[in-house]
């Protein structure tokens, strides 16, 4: 019985280095997700206040390296009443029905230098729609165990579907939206 | 002897809503026939909103001034005039309540959801069950639109039946509505 408890062990633990490559802990109050856009004519911008992120990264296995972030959607914040009050409604994120946004890595491959190409699908409003984006992440910070990057995303609103009622046409609203996603954190 | 002109109170609502509505009448229209750039544009709509929602709140005001005090005769008239003038300010009570209702109807259905910051003041709540409703919008749209041209033609009417009595009746019909003292 030992024998075969010793080996479930190696398995186990040999399985748990295959699963995991090196997780991360992602430190919120110097990380920020913030959206941008124009609205007429007049740019906006705003946060998402509560948000999680799972970070799991080795740039030596990166088949295993994965990035799993969790928005709460109800916490988009503008500072302005009239964007506030609008962003929960049904046409736009619809927290309601909607309350969470889910980015999932799908890959993560060296692209050259210490810049990495994030593959991945965007989930709102239960529309998965595919993004791409490159990361900078230098060699001598991930050797520290610490991350501490920048970078950005554009969408297409409309392809989530959000404001799609109000303002298909993208007459008020612009179609493309900014995201700028800051990122710290350190390994576990 | 009858009162000769209306209270200092209903005076004082009737030239600043007035005004108002002027800047109503000229806001609305020019938001749908003249301007284009939609960052003026969307000011505009948010601040015609804004002062749509304290018309709406000085009218009920205004009807319990015009209930609870003593109004001025009409000069003497013949009867059809009489009529008239009585049909022409019941009808302008109507439209001044029935614009701001209209208005917020619209307001309310819209497809846009935007909520109704009283000049970033207060918010001012949406009629919960018109929530996005498409038919209710059009509707509510079409009778604001509609309500807003006879509204001009009742104000017109009205301005023109004070000229009119002023000028060929010679009657001081402005002093009803002004602050004259007694033989002035």
């Amino acid at each position: 019985m030992i024998k075969y408890a010793g080996l479930a062990f190696l398995l186990s633990t040999a399985f748990a280095g295959g699963a995991y490559a090196q997780p991360y802990d992602v430190d919120s109050q110097k990380s920020s997700i913030t959206f941008s856009g124009v609205h007429a004519g007049n740019a906006f911008s705003g946060v998402f206040k509560t948000w999680q992120a799972e970070v799991d990264f080795d740039p030596e296995d990166l088949a295993v390296s994965t990035i799993r972030t969790t928005i709460q959607t109800a916490t988009a914040h503008t500072g302005n009443k009239m964007y506030d009050g609008t962003l929960p409604t049904p046409d736009w994120f619809d927290v309601k029905n909607h309350p969470e946004a889910i980015f999932e890595s799908q890959t993560i491959a060296h692209k050259e230098g210490d810049v990495y190409t994030v593959d991945g699908i965007l989930t709102i409003r239960e529309q998965a729609v595919p993004v791409s984006f490159d990361v900078l992440l230098p060699a001598d910070d991930l050797a520290k165990g610490q991350i501490e990057t920048a970078f950005s995303i554009e969408l297409d609103r409309l392809a989530f579907g959000i404001g799609k009622k109000s303002d298909a046409a993208a007459e008020w609203v612009s179609q493309n939206i900014g995201l700028e996603v800051k990122l710290h954190a350190s390994r576990k | 002897m009858a009162v000769q002109r209306y209270n200092a109170v209903a005076i004082t609502l009737h030239w600043v809503m007035a005004i108002c509505f002027v800047l109503m009448l000229g806001s609305g229209l020019a938001m749908i026939n003249f301007i284009v750039a939609p960052s003026l544009k969307f000011q505009l709509f948010q601040w015609h909103k804004s002062l749509g929602v304290l018309l709406l709140l000085a009218f009920f005001l205004r009807l319990a001034v015009r209930l609870t005090t003593v109004t001025p005769p009409l000069p003497p008239l013949p009867k059809w005039e009489r009529f008239a003038a009585k049909l022409g300010h019941i009808g302008l009570y109507v439209w001044m309540i029935a614009l701001p209702l209209t208005g917020w109807a619209m307001v309310s259905a819209s497809p846009y959801g935007l909520p109704t910051i009283v000049f970033g003041w207060f918010e001012w709540p949406h009629i919960e069950p018109l929530y996005a409703n498409e038919s209710a919008y059009k509707l509510a749209k079409l009778a604001h639109w509609v309500m807003a041209y006879i509204f001009i033609a009742l104000i017109l009417g009205h301005i023109g039946a004070v000229i009119k009595h002023t000028v060929h009746d010679k009657m001081p019909l402005l002093r009803r509505m002004w602050f004259f003292k007694k033989g002035e």
